[in-house]
């Protein structure tokens, strides 16, 4: 029993990975059939109003894919990167470990990377779903932009998993950990981010590249927030070692 | 009433609503699923998880697939699993315990917690090979001195020295905890991977069965009763074969049968390997431990030989049996100097307590005399650790200076 391993089993037996796997999909497949029944389901509940909309275009489906799938994902994938790297959150499992491993990034090392394989794997599998149901519904999707905007997106991804290592190391609960990487990622950055001469070079930037690309939207805007992204993702990840090792059981 | 028109999909848009079904089903299938098989919920009922999840599609499947891994609260009951007695241990002694070589040992170790808790100049000193027992009562500071040592916490100041590397030390928290989705196979095989890689699946086997849980190898640990985790605990601090054992109250949740077998085995390892072991459980300690260190308020008031600690700190008691005025003797005992103690006990036996031996040995004797008694016995009573500690803690000021290495030689009053 490697540590590799032991992610694997912590991703299937605990229902980790098919909790998040299942989000993503869920929102694939709805994001592009709301996209297309949107108008009808808004006259249904108001009923006499007739609302007139332009027909959805296939980039609609990915649109709602990533409006609607990327904060509900996140917010699962936090908390369920927040148990994962939370070390010190149970004392007897923190002692098993600690005393155990030859150092902190040891630990931390397989559960990121187990934690932001999981991630990708599920916003793939989520955008595959998306797709899948844009082309049979509105129509097909430009392959190159799209297939680039997953790639920007999973640069967020690992960034938002790392950010979660690092919170762990300054609360020591789950719960802690989950509230502070959610108010860092879903509010902070993102109000930051509405500041465009700020927003370029913020990695919440990324999360929504999919979209804007399938849109129609210049792959030119995405270096900088890339270059931030892996930059803060090694940075939070030698300070999560760092903090690890100082810190007390 | 206008008829109600139903339009079902058709075409494209029932392929497309084909998986998004599929999934919800699904999802909602294997959470029902696990749900019927799990001994509890979370948080709720069972019955009301099932209606969550089948009302609130399909974010109740979701969230009870995401919290049904949470570990249940310490204490919750658990079925208990048939445990075999441990395997008899392996061949001893290939480390001598020495009166001169200490394995672990600390120079003026202090933690100050603040308000007086904490460990104050602990000049910890363990022989190899040693049983070393380490007592004293909540909040002495025996979980704290062994963190520091395990290198979970720091000292403020002091230093400690461990005559063996990191990875021949291994550990027993008082709760162990492991990820309750693995075999107990698993659990003790991650921490033969850690610490000692080169070993195979027979020091897993060898682990598991030295703790007697050989036959639930296969079983997962949310299964396991706390006391079954107690063992499981020590399988993975075993598994290593390490040259030092940290173990910190090994047997508090274990049944009179477990605490003897864990004991056993803690026993058979003196001489093998050097065990530290707190425990509030004074038989336990004066069973398997051939040093004692006594702790109280983050001081050790004791450090030595358990036996110089029963025969040196512990007022020396003896139970007389007589024919005449049982009174008269017992007042005359208690107007001598030397007694501490003299009381009548049950069918007119006196128990005499004295502040030493040879008092006890010349004194008795005469009062029983001067009274013009009869003596029909007179039977020295049996020192235990726990009478001992208790001698020693109430008599000694808790923030005296520690002496290193005191061996029970300290002057009483």
């Amino acid at each position: 029993m490697n540590p590799w391993r032991l992610e694997w089993l912590r991703l299937t037996r605990s229902a980790r990975g098919i909790t998040l796997v299942a989000v993503y999909l869920f929102f694939g497949f709805a994001g592009p059939l709301l996209a297309k029944y949107m108008t009808r389901i808004a006259e249904l509940s108001s009923s006499g109003v007739t609302i007139v909309a332009p027909p959805p275009q296939p980039a609609d489906g990915i649109v709602n894919f990533v409006s609607q799938g990327s904060q509900t994902g996140m917010v699962v994938l936090i908390v369920i990167a927040a148990g994962v790297l939370s070390l010190d959150a149970r004392r007897g499992l923190a002692t098993f470990y600690r005393t155990r491993a030859a150092g902190p990034f040891r630990l931390i090392w397989p559960r990121f990377v187990a934690v932001s394989a999981l991630s990708l794997a599920a916003y793939v599998l989520g955008t595959a779903a998306a797709w899948f149901q844009t082309s049979v519904l509105l129509g097909p999707l430009p392959a190159g932009r799209v297939g680039l905007g997953v790639v920007l997106a999973a640069v967020f991804l690992v960034f938002a998993v790392a950010v979660v290592a690092a919170a762990a190391t300054f609360g020591r609960s789950t719960l802690s950990t989950a509230g502070l990487s959610l108010g860092l990622l879903l509010i902070v950055l993102p109000v930051a981010g509405i500041v465009d001469a700020v927003g370029v070079w913020l990695p919440t930037t990324l999360l929504t590249a999919p979209a804007t690309l399938a849109a129609g939207g210049a792959a030119g805007d995405y270096p900088r927030a890339v270059v931030v992204s892996l930059l803060a993702t090694a940075g939070l990840l030698a300070l999560t070692a760092y903090r690890t090792r100082r810190r007390e059981v | 009433m206008p008829p109600i028109e139903v339009n079902l999909p058709s075409g494209s848009t029932a392929l497309a609503l084909l998986p998004l079904a599929v999934l919800v089903v699904g999802l909602i299938v294997v959470a029902l699923v696990r749900l019927w098989r799990a001994p509890s919920a979370p948080y709720l009922p069972k019955g009301v998880w099932a209606l969550v999840i089948v009302v609130s599609v399909p974010w109740g499947a979701l969230a009870y697939l995401l919290l049904r891994g949470r570990t249940p609260a310490a204490g919750d009951p658990r079925p208990a699993a048939p445990v075999s007695p441990p395997a008899a241990p392996a061949e001893p002694a290939t480390l001598v315990p020495s009166e001169g070589e200490a394995l672990v040992s600390t120079v003026a170790l202090t933690r100050d917690y603040g308000g007086g808790a904490g460990l104050f100049d602990v000049e910890l000193r363990v022989p190899a090979g040693a049983v070393y027992g380490l007592v004293g009562p909540n909040g002495a500071g025996k979980s704290t001195l062994l963190s520091i040592l395990t290198g979970l916490r720091h000292a403020d100041r002091g230093s400690v020295r461990i005559g063996v590397p990191r990875t021949a030390v291994a550990v027993c928290p008082d709760v162990p905890e492991f990820e309750p989705w693995l075999t107990a196979y698993e659990v003790v095989d991650l921490a033969r991977h850690y610490v000692a890689p080169q070993s195979g699946d027979a020091a897993v086997t060898g682990a598991l069965e030295a703790t007697g849980l050989a036959d639930v190898a296969d079983r997962r640990v949310r299964d396991f009763s706390r006391g079954m985790t107690q063992r499981l605990g020590l399988a993975a601090a075993l598994v290593g074969d390490p040259q030092l054992l940290l173990l910190d109250e090994p047997t508090a949740a274990l049944d009179p049968a477990g605490r003897a077998e864990i004991l056993d085995l803690v026993a058979g390892m003196r001489g093998r390997r050097t065990v530290i072991f707190s425990s509030h459980i004074l038989a336990d300690v004066q069973r398997v431990a051939d040093t004692v260190g006594v702790l109280r308020a983050g001081r050790l008031l004791y450090q030595g030989p358990t036996r110089v600690l029963i025969d040196e700190h512990l007022d020396p008691r003896w139970l007389l049996r007589l024919t005449g005025p049982v009174d008269a003797v017992v007042a005359e005992f208690r107007s001598r100097p030397w007694v501490r103690r003299a009381d009548v006990l049950e069918g007119d036996r006196i128990r005499v307590e004295a502040d030493s031996v040879r008092h006890g040995e010349r004194g008795i004797p005469d009062v029983i005399a001067s009274c013009r008694a009869g003596l029909v016995a007179c039977e020295p009573l049996a020192a235990d650790l726990e009478s001992a500690f208790l001698a020693l803690t109430r008599t000694r000021p808790a923030g005296e200076p520690v002496a290193a290495g005191v061996t029970g030689t300290e002057e009483r009053s």
